[in-house]
């Protein structure tokens, strides 16, 4: 199998090229039965009666009082067969929590993670490569849909939390290898990478999408800018009263940031405006295509808005500081959006 | 640090922006909300809400509605290159914020 490319060629190849990431570790469940889409329905924060079949919606699974559980995509087939795609820190506490609801009804529970592989294909030239690989169909499949590809054979769902097109195929065990082997070896104007899976947590900040590990202890989907991923409408769903008050007087505000070229920032630094500590760095990562490092910091909510500058104070070394500014997200405008 | 930065820094100053910012974040949400008949209050849309796709879901002829209101409201024109800017809230803000300082 071909080597594992550096951060830096993993990075460039899913901003400029396309490429093929392993996301073996990635949770991802199947929830089928008469009940099925209706006890999900009941845990989730949108609304799945309403997707149409083939497609998926983004959403949370939350704890009574608020605190997010996992951040999840859902996907409904025809047959009211319920995928469920969730990050590795998640995936075990989320089958938990769907087993421990579910149990009382006609549904049954499968962890696909022992069964099936998943493997992204990833990049601004990744829909070129898959219509080379799985035939000009891919074409019509839209943002968040999914279907079984007959030339393939396997099923393709089209997602992309890092901006740019991505096809993550769910895979047999039997069949990951020779999956990659002929991804790999596709023919394309340009070359497929093996994409490091590292640099996807990269990719996926600089358009703001973040992480289970990026929520802080009690901090609710509303301090954390989750508005989108709840349905303010929908009856019930475990947390919606909570969510529902939180928006009201949200106490803190996730923002991006970004800082000089060179900072040595850190996750845990805090942000000063004067004397006055008005919040911490959350996850910081390095923009390649911005030239510096970027971050979600969780701030006071007064000051939490783009155009505010903080100096950051190292908490490692206090006499270690640099400017920083609240800035918009999405970071930039990535080539698949260009291309859109 | 320079005399400049040193300004940007201060409680008064980022006081200020950050006011300036909120409250064209409620006109523009306010705006939208209605030219578009979103079901949705300010209170439930985050200033980096994608537009389009899985954030607010909005489609290209929306797109159109989105320019209309921000020229109505704000008296900034959204041409067809620029586009570009009709990624969230804050994006958005940023252009207005722009062609505001350079009228």
């Amino acid at each position: 199998m071909a080597a594992m490319s550096g951060f830096e060629e993993s990075y460039k190849a899913a901003r400029e090229g396309f490429g093929l990431c392993d996301l073996g570790e990635e949770g991802r469940l199947k929830v089928t039965g008469p009940d099925a889409l209706e006890a999900v329905n009941a845990l989730f924060s949108k609304d799945l009666m309403s997707v149409l079949p083939g497609a998926g919606i983004m959403g949370l699974f939350l704890r009574d009082n608020g605190e997010v559980l996992a951040l999840a995509t859902v996907f409904v087939d025809e047959d009211e067969n319920i995928y469920v795609f969730t990050e590795a820190d998640t995936a075990e506490a989320l089958a938990r929590h769907l087993s421990e609801h579910l149990r009382e009804r006609d549904v049954e529970l499968e962890d696909l993670s022992e069964t099936h592989g998943l493997l992204s294909v990833l990049g601004p030239k990744a829909q070129e490569a898959m219509v080379e690989f799985a035939g000009e169909d891919i074409l019509g499949l839209p943002y968040l849909g999914f279907e079984h590809n007959e030339r393939i054979d396997q099923k393709i769902f089209r997602m992309g939390g890092c901006g740019e097109f991505e096809y993550r195929l769910l895979v047999p065990r039997q069949d990951v290898e020779r999956l990659n082997e002929e991804i790999l070896s596709l023919q394309t104007p340009v070359s497929p990478v093996r994409i490091d899976p590292q640099v996807m947590p990269v990719l996926e900040l600089e358009m703001r999408t973040i992480r289970h590990a990026d929520i802080p202890e009690g901090a609710t989907p509303i301090d954390m800018g989750l508005h989108w991923m709840i349905d303010f409408r929908k009856e019930s769903f475990p947390g919606s009263e909570a969510v529902r008050q939180a928006k009201e007087a949200p106490s803190r505000r996730a923002v991006m940031v970004s800082f000089e070229p060179g900072s040595a920032v850190e996750k845990g630094d805090e942000l000063f405006i004067e004397d006055r500590c008005m919040g911490e760095v959350l996850r910081v990562v390095p923009s390649l295509t911005l030239g510096r490092p970027v971050g979600l910091a969780l701030t006071d909510p007064e000051f939490g808005w783009v155009g505010v500058h903080f100096l950051r104070r190292s908490t490692a070394s206090k006499e270690e500081e640099d400017v920083c500014r609240v800035t918009s997200a999405p970071l930039f405008i990535t080539q698949t959006a260009l291309q859109s | 640090m320079t005399a400049e930065v040193n300004a940007e820094l201060t409680l008064e100053h980022n006081r200020l922006i950050a006011a300036r910012r909120r409250e064209l974040s409620e006109r523009l949400k306010k705006v939208l909300i209605e030219r578009l008949s979103l079901d949705l209050e300010p209170s439930e849309i985050a200033d980096d809400t994608a537009l389009f796709g899985a954030g607010l879901g909005l489609d290209s002829v929306d797109a159109l509605e989105v320019a209309i209101a921000v020229e109505n409201e704000f008296g900034v024109s959204i041409t067809d290159n620029d586009m570009h800017v009709l990624r969230s809230i804050n994006t958005i803000l940023d252009f207005i914020e722009e062609r505001q300082g350079q009228a």
